[in-house]
């Protein structure tokens, strides 16, 4: 797909920055640039390869768009290479910027895109933190979904990996959703106490709520007169 | 004790079991998150565990990460664009990268991470446990509140509780190492903290734009839809840090479109805004 090249009175309108036509571009390669960089190692340094994660996917997307829609990037594309390898391009240096300024890179760190071709192509491959976190992660999902039952695992499968809405769940499940979504809770909370036991999560922070005491005074002082 | 948790636990908790969360929530969360080592990691942990589940791999998004990126990150791209469009045109010397926000020592990051501690407060699905009539009191006693001033007005001013005045904007300083208090009159925040804002509107203002000015240049944030009224004001996603020394002068224009109140920010000549003024200087210990 290459939207811009193929449409010239969008390319034209992209070139003036009508909003309308910056939204369909970025409509249409969202999701490209997205995966982009999170699959895409961006910097060589001394911690390894490293590549946008979750915590800054977004902000590595945002500047990548803000970047390419910039009014001088808009002018130098020239509409007629595929726009996505264009972004891509945009992506790796916003993300490396977006690591190094949230302090996950160092600030020597090197973009891959400044390393010999020969070397961004054997970087391609998981790196070896990532292919210990993913096999990590499988294998806690493994875990948990082995302690599932036969319904409720099935259920998992349909919810969480195919994300099937519950309406649908059900209807395969052969499950009012009333039942479906009995079982659901108990799905989530098992999930949840799971996660928790595991280490990865808190299920309430500490210090989440005031104590009686600092409730009574703050009441005392408020409404005093119902105070015996 | 802390009254209330500056973390995003129970957020964390629905993102693991629902894979996405309400948008401006998450936004919340990610603010949040970025900035704090203990959240972050969790996050990431979560967000990867949901990765797992859905593409069996930690490196590509899930259809709720895709489909949250692409409604929520429009806005603010074009915003940031028309920003940026208006800075240049109006020939301003001081063109500022968004993500000097963040080298402007970590703004962002820091900032945000003590910032949950006040949409704690105002995020209405997390006070379930605390209640919102428990907060109002809260504020209502400790007469925190703040009225903004009419536009011919260069100071931001103690409030009431909110009756009357159109539009109401709330200043804290957010140390790295203390609790969140709020800037009254000429106040003091210590160098290296972050600074929060709360605000809320009535008709016909819908709209804030805040700028910063520090020794450093100017920078224009927003504009910021408000919905909150006087007296349940929300938190702005802007969490500026301090420079070392010297002084930030804040302005917050309040209007009733997002075009009128980036246009009176940029100085531009607009009719019915509301602008009030506020120095903060950099004293005291941390």
């Amino acid at each position: 797909m290459s939207l811009l090249k193929e449409d010239p009175l969008l390319l034209e309108a992209f070139r003036r920055g009508e909003p309308g036509a910056l939204t369909r571009v970025y409509r249409a390669y969202s999701g490209h640039v997205a995966r982009f960089l999170s699959r895409t190692y961006v910097s060589r340094g001394p911690g390894g390869l490293a590549r946008v994660g979750p915590l800054d996917l977004e902000a590595a997307h945002q500047e990548t768009f803000v970047r390419a829609f910039r009014e001088q990037a808009r002018h130098t594309y020239d509409g007629v290479r595929p726009y996505s390898l264009w972004l891509n391009a945009l992506a790796r240096q916003a993300a490396v910027d977006v690591l190094r300024a949230a302090g996950r890179i160092a600030r020597e760190a090197v973009a891959l895109d400044d390393t010999p071709t020969a070397e961004r192509l054997a970087s391609n491959s998981p790196s070896p933190e990532d292919r210990a976190l993913e096999a990590e992660t499988r294998e806690l999902v493994q875990r948990f979904l082995s302690g599932l039952d036969e319904a409720t695992r099935r259920l998992a499968d349909l919810r969480f990996v195919q994300g099937l809405s519950q309406e649908r769940a059900g209807l395969v499940l052969g499950w009012s959703r009333q039942e479906l979504r009995t079982r659901e809770t108990k799905l989530r909370r098992a999930m949840t106490d799971f996660l928790v036991e595991e280490g990865w999560l808190t299920a309430d922070a500490p210090d989440a709520l005031p104590s009686a005491a600092a409730t009574a005074a703050v009441m005392a002082l408020l409404f005093p007169h119902f105070v015996p | 004790m802390a009254l209330f948790t500056p973390h995003v636990d129970r957020q964390l908790v629905h993102l693991a079991n629902e894979g996405v969360l309400p948008p401006r929530q998450w936004s919340r969360v990610l603010s949040h998150a970025r900035g704090c080592a203990r959240c972050g990691a969790r996050y990431e942990r979560v967000m990867n565990l949901r990765r797992m589940f859905a593409r069996d791999t930690i490196t590509e998004p899930t259809p709720g990460e895709l489909e949250s990126l692409e409604s929520r990150g429009l806005s603010a791209v074009l915003a940031a664009v028309e920003e940026e469009a208006s800075r240049e045109s109006s020939g301003q010397a001081a063109r500022v990268d968004r993500l000097h926000k963040e080298d402007l020592g970590g703004a962002w990051s820091l900032g945000r991470r003590v910032w949950a501690w006040v949409l704690g407060v105002w995020n209405a699905p997390s006070l379930g446990h605390v209640g919102g009539a428990w907060v109002a009191s809260l504020m209502a006693a400790a007469g925190l509140l703040w009225l903004s001033l009419p536009s011919d007005t260069t100071e931001w001013g103690t409030r009431g509780e909110g009756q009357g005045a159109a539009t109401v904007m709330r200043l804290f300083c957010v140390p790295e190492e203390a609790e969140l208090r709020e800037v009254r009159g000429q106040g003091d925040c210590p160098a290296g903290a972050a600074l929060a804002f709360a605000a809320g509107v009535r008709a016909p203002y819908t709209h804030v734009v805040v700028t910063v000015r520090t020794d450093k240049g100017l920078r224009v944030e927003g504009p910021f839809e408000v919905k909150a009224p006087p007296g349940s004001e929300a938190a702005l996603d802007l969490t500026p840090k301090l420079p070392d020394t010297g002084e930030v002068e804040l302005t917050a224009v309040f209007a009733s479109s997002a075009s009128e109140a980036l246009a009176a920010a940029r100085g531009e000549s607009v009719k019915d805004v509301v602008r009030v003024q506020h120095r903060v200087r950099i004293a005291g210990k941390p």
